[in-house]
């Protein structure tokens, strides 16, 4: 016998009266029940999701599950009115508050700009243009950001496309100083001089975001659209310009061959899941570089509406992040991207981005943890009667409304006058997630029957879930106004797990 | 193991009592693991708990290449260190001797067995790591560098040196090859 076997056979006699106690397993059930319980557990382990994914859905799941749905309960007592911030110009939110504004759609009243959903036709987007999107590889493009400043404005252009269908610039204005009407938006006029002429170029409004730094001033960047031009340009000036600029700035561009300044994608034709009828699949993909980039789309059964994923369309907040799971169990977190930046407006989808995945990273799985529609269809009416209302004053209305499915309270109505005139704040109590679905609150509200644009505020971190809407009245205040909500925003809960199959 | 995997299928399915089988399957051999590793009942014990604990809270992650089994002692491994990372701290505030633990019946080889598990204990934590999972669990190498982290050649020159060092002891000179198998060799 050789001294190893020995051994073997020493420690197998050694640890041999080493016996269990009795109730270990007891003990260790309790321990798994405590925290947290395994038969939890498995539910979200075999879907994929991650720890803190699942707490966020349990959290929600519980809260439903104590609330008994349809019926919305009691609400509870209504605060003091309070004014709301002003209409016309950014204020720094109260602590733990958030709040959106909806510019009002064209067509004065029918929601005719929203994205339509076209699915990419084969052999298109083979080519992924950082800031512009995925794209046929044929044309010129920039190959990093060109700067130029001054007057203390500094002009990025990040990214300058000009392929067979179509041209796109990825650009930045830094340093504006914000002026009346900044809430609406900073626009900024985007012209480019190719071959001796001058072309207008139609900002993406749903690609367009604004940061304020310390001092007040705002970094502003959008994604600007024009025609096609001439596919061998060898460069381009991009000419930037408008009211809140207070002049131009100019930036000459080089361009290289579009596949050069690219990243050659992957189609993934199989990769998709679908929950509760909605569908996730990512037919592109950009793998083994630095960053990693699918393209995702989304598909909803009737009635079809404005798709995104996450609560915000092109914000994701922290816990909504998408993630990458590889088969050692290791999870990749989706980087932030500035809002609209990676979005591809060809396509009702998205882009995300994650960091450069190790060589050993395999069997690939995306966690789509929530998914939110905003439906063309379902509209919720309303009447408030205001005659005799003071600004300051509060009606209380406690209507039960059906809202594209989901149940709906208007608490009650307050009255404001501000400087640009009066203003309705509309208290709202959108219940708990129901069966998977979480009422977010409308994406238009109209009053008689007009788009005058609105506000919706929340309270808390998280999820943008309207508390308030503040919509801006006509001049001359009739005795009663008709609101209308429209485009009922849900948040579906998934998680889809798309296995990508590398 | 088949009926591992039928049991890890069974227990991501929300299948209460595969966990318990799977407990009860393996609990005294990674007990035992426990104890060779720690040398301590109560250390052992509570590094047992740990290891199924986090095998089974991460059992999604778990590759469905590796076997269950490999994914637990991985885990005890881990709890292992960290018991005695724990223990060496209260050592040296309280200044106690090392535990030595009575347990099981009286043992006709006491000495020897004790002897050997003296010897153990006195190994360097990488080398009795290896040389326990080698000898007691009978893995090959390859898997104890998969399960320590390390490469291959690590785990063979710590399997060597702990041979050495064990050989060394004098309660153990058995353990030294024998004439016969040095020549055979």
């Amino acid at each position: 016998m050789s001294a190893e076997a020995r051994l073997a056979a020493g420690l197998e006699r050694a640890l041999e009266p080493v016996r269990p106690r009795p109730g270990a397993w007891a003990r260790l059930r309790s321990q798994l029940e405590e925290s947290p319980p395994v038969p939890l557990w498995h539910r979200v382990w075999e879907r994929g999701i991650s720890r803190r994914q699942f707490l966020g859905g349990a959290a929600a799941a519980a809260a439903a599950a104590f609330v008994p749905a349809p019926s919305l309960g009691k609400t509870p007592a209504l605060p003091q009115p309070e004014p709301p911030p002003p209409w016309d110009r950014w204020a720094p939110p109260r602590p733990g508050h958030g709040s959106i504004w909806h510019h009002p759609a064209a067509g004065r009243g029918k929601p005719t700009n929203l994205p339509v959903f076209r699915p990419p036709a084969p052999d298109e987007h083979d080519l992924y243009m950082p800031g512009i999107g995925f794209r046929s590889p044929s044309g010129m493009a920039s190959r990093g950001p060109v700067s130029a400043a001054a007057g203390g404005l500094t002009l990025t252009v990040h990214r300058v496309t000009v392929l067979n269908e179509g041209t796109w610039l990825d650009v930045e204005v830094s340093g504006v100083v914000p002026g009346p009407g900044s809430s609406r938006g900073i626009g900024f006029e985007v012209t480019l001089r190719a071959d001796g002429q001058v072309h207008a170029a139609a900002a993406d409004l749903n690609r367009s975001s604004s940061n304020r730094r310390d001092d007040g001033r705002i970094t502003v960047r959008t994604v600007a659209h024009l025609g096609p031009l001439r596919p061998d340009l060898a460069e381009v000036e991009v000419i930037v310009g408008g009211e809140q600029i207070g002049g131009e700035l100019r930036a000459l561009v080089p361009l290289v061959p579009a596949v050069e300044a690219g990243l050659m994608a992957t189609r993934l034709t199989r990769a998709a899941a679908t929950v509760g009828g909605v569908t996730v699949s990512v037919p592109r993909a950009v793998l083994g570089t630095d960053p990693t980039i699918l393209l995702l789309e989304v598909r909803t059964p009737p009635p079809h509406g404005h798709v995104w994923i996450g609560a915000r369309i092109a914000v994701r907040f922290r816990g909504e992040e998408l993630t990458l799971l590889d088969a050692d169990g290791r999870e990749y977190l989706e980087e932030p991207t500035v809002a609209g930046s990676s979005h591809d407006p060809a396509v009702m989808g998205d882009v995300a981005v994650f960091p450069r995945l190790p060589p050993g990273a395999t069997g690939l799985r995306l966690v789509v943890p929530t998914v939110t529609v905003a439906a063309f269809e379902g509209e919720a009416e309303l009447r408030v009667p205001l005659a005799g209302v003071r600004p300051g004053g509060a009606v209380p209305l406690g209507l039960d409304l059906a809202f594209g499915g989901d149940p709906l309270r208007v608490v009650a109505a307050e009255l404001w006058e501000l400087e640009t005139g009066r203003l309705l704040t509309l208290r709202l109590d959108l219940g708990p997630r129901r069966q998977g679905r979480l009422l977010l609150g409308p994406g238009q509200v109209l009053v008689d029957g007009e788009d005058r644009g609105f506000r919706g505020r929340w309270s808390g971190l998280g999820h943008a879930r309207y508390e308030m809407i503040d919509v801006p009245l006509p001049p001359e205040t009739p005795d009663e106004v008709s609101i209308t909500l429209r485009l009922p925003r849900v948040e579906i809960l998934g998680p889809w797990i798309v296995p990508l199959g590398f | 193991m088949d009926d591992d995997r039928d049991a890890v299928a069974r227990c991501l399915q929300g299948d209460e009592a595969a966990f318990g089988e799977l407990f009860r399957r393996h609990e005294a051999r990674v007990l035992r693991l426990a104890y060779a590793l720690l040398g301590d009942r109560e250390a052992a014990e509570d590094a047992k708990q740990e290891a199924f604990l986090a095998a089974f809270r991460s059992l999604d992650r778990m590759n469905a290449d590796v076997a269950f089994s490999s994914w637990l002692h991985r885990n005890l491994v881990w709890a292992a260190r960290a018991a005695s990372r724990r223990a060496y701290r209260r050592r040296e505030v309280t200044g106690d001797p090392p535990d030595r633990d009575e347990f099981g019946p009286v043992f006709e080889d006491q000495d020897r067995r004790a002897a050997l598990l003296d010897a153990l204990r006195a190994l360097p934590a990488g080398a009795r790591e290896a040389v326990v999972l080698r000898f007691y669990l009978d893995l090959p190498e390859s898997e104890i560098a998969r399960l320590l982290d390390c490469r291959p050649g690590t785990v063979k020159s710590r399997i060597s040196r702990g041979l050495r060092r064990l050989a060394a002891s004098p309660a153990l000179a058995e353990l030294q090859p024998s004439k016969e198998a040095r020549d055979v060799r």
